[in-house]
């Protein structure tokens, strides 16, 4: 997998800025702001997303952006089904899932935005 | 050339405008990073909207055992009649149905949050969005305590979101789009369609 261009870098850092600011959802204990039910463990997973994310930005490793981002997916889905069971690194609630899910969309959606097309061939003669 | 004249009319070099530009040239729209980042902020709103309100879709009876939560809401169509056959839809489809009715606004919801917050398919969930909303307003307007306005406000939030395509702006929609529109697949015309 090649190396991301700047934009792509900038994008992920704004992702990865976007995710440890999620975790704030923690702090906040009034329902009209409560948008997210934040236990630690997905604070916790948060956070590290956020950090590895940022290191694969700086890095621009498009690799790394879309490994966090299948984790968050994987997360995510897996709390929508498993919903009602607390089980450690997947607790919450469907909010939890749903915020994990559209966070690994956005970074995969990113990761492969940045690999270089199947249609892009650079002939030697064109 | 494309040239500009001082009357702001835009054409090829050496034509004439049009008799009358104000009748026939629509006044374009805004689109600047004030409009854009706005765009962007209503579509992550409204994907907080959904996220937010989606934990109260509880499995595995949605509420129907206290006759409340997602059951209590949408007895109120029966209960509260807005419109005569989505009240007979609601009492002998949905209602006898109830848990899988349940488990796909779970899913449906929880999709929309997620697909509307990454701004991917952002015009398929946004069309979504606007049937879901039009489906709780049909439930509850009439169901004492409800203001209204919430979900005319709702159902027209989805529209901005699908006519202009929200998820081009700041979503991943703008970054795939280029990919797809290379592609002549099925899928990637579909993912044209649906961003």
């Amino acid at each position: 997998m090649s190396r991301m261009n700047a934009t792509s870098a900038r994008q992920a850092g704004l992702v990865a800025l976007a995710t440890a600011a999620s975790s704030l959802f923690a702090l906040i204990d009034w329902t009209p702001l409560s948008f997210v039910t934040m236990p630690g463990a997905v604070v916790v997973v948060l956070l590290l997303a956020a950090g590895t994310t940022a290191v694969g930005a700086l890095l621009r490793r498009s690799e790394v952006v879309l490994g966090v981002g299948g984790v968050l997916l994987l997360l995510g889905l897996v709390r929508l089904v498993t919903y009602g069971h607390e089980s450690g690194l997947v607790g919450g609630q469907s909010s939890t899932g749903a915020l994990l899910t559209g966070l690994g969309l956005a970074l995969s959606g990113i990761a492969v935005a940045a690999r270089p097309s199947v249609n892009d061939h650079s002939s030697p003669t064109a | 050339m494309a040239v500009e004249s001082t009357s702001g009319y835009a054409g090829t070099e050496g034509a004439q405008p049009p008799a009358s530009t104000d009748d026939e040239v629509p006044e374009p729209l805004p689109t600047g990073p004030v409009t854009r980042a706005a765009l962007a902020t209503v579509r992550v709103v409204v994907a907080m909207m959904w996220i937010q309100n989606v934990n109260w879709k509880i499995p595995s009876d949605f509420g129907r055992a206290r006759d409340a939560d997602l059951y209590h809401f949408v007895a109120g169509a029966v209960d509260h009649p807005v419109l005569a056959p989505y009240t007979w839809v609601v009492q002998h489809l949905v209602l006898t149905n109830f848990t899988l009715f349940g488990y796909l606004t779970l899913v449906t919801e929880f999709a929309l949050g997620a697909f509307l917050l990454a701004g991917l398919f952002t015009r398929l969930f946004a069309a979504v969005g606007v049937l879901q909303s039009g489906a709780i307003a049909l439930s509850v307007l009439n169901t004492p305590g409800e203001w209204h306005w919430s979900y005319y406000l709702m159902i027209s939030a989805h529209v901005l979101l699908l006519a202009f395509a929200a998820g081009r702006v700041a979503g991943v929609d703008g970054l795939l789009r280029p990919r797809w529109r290379q592609s002549s697949g099925l899928p990637a015309r579909l993912a044209m369609v649906a961003s």
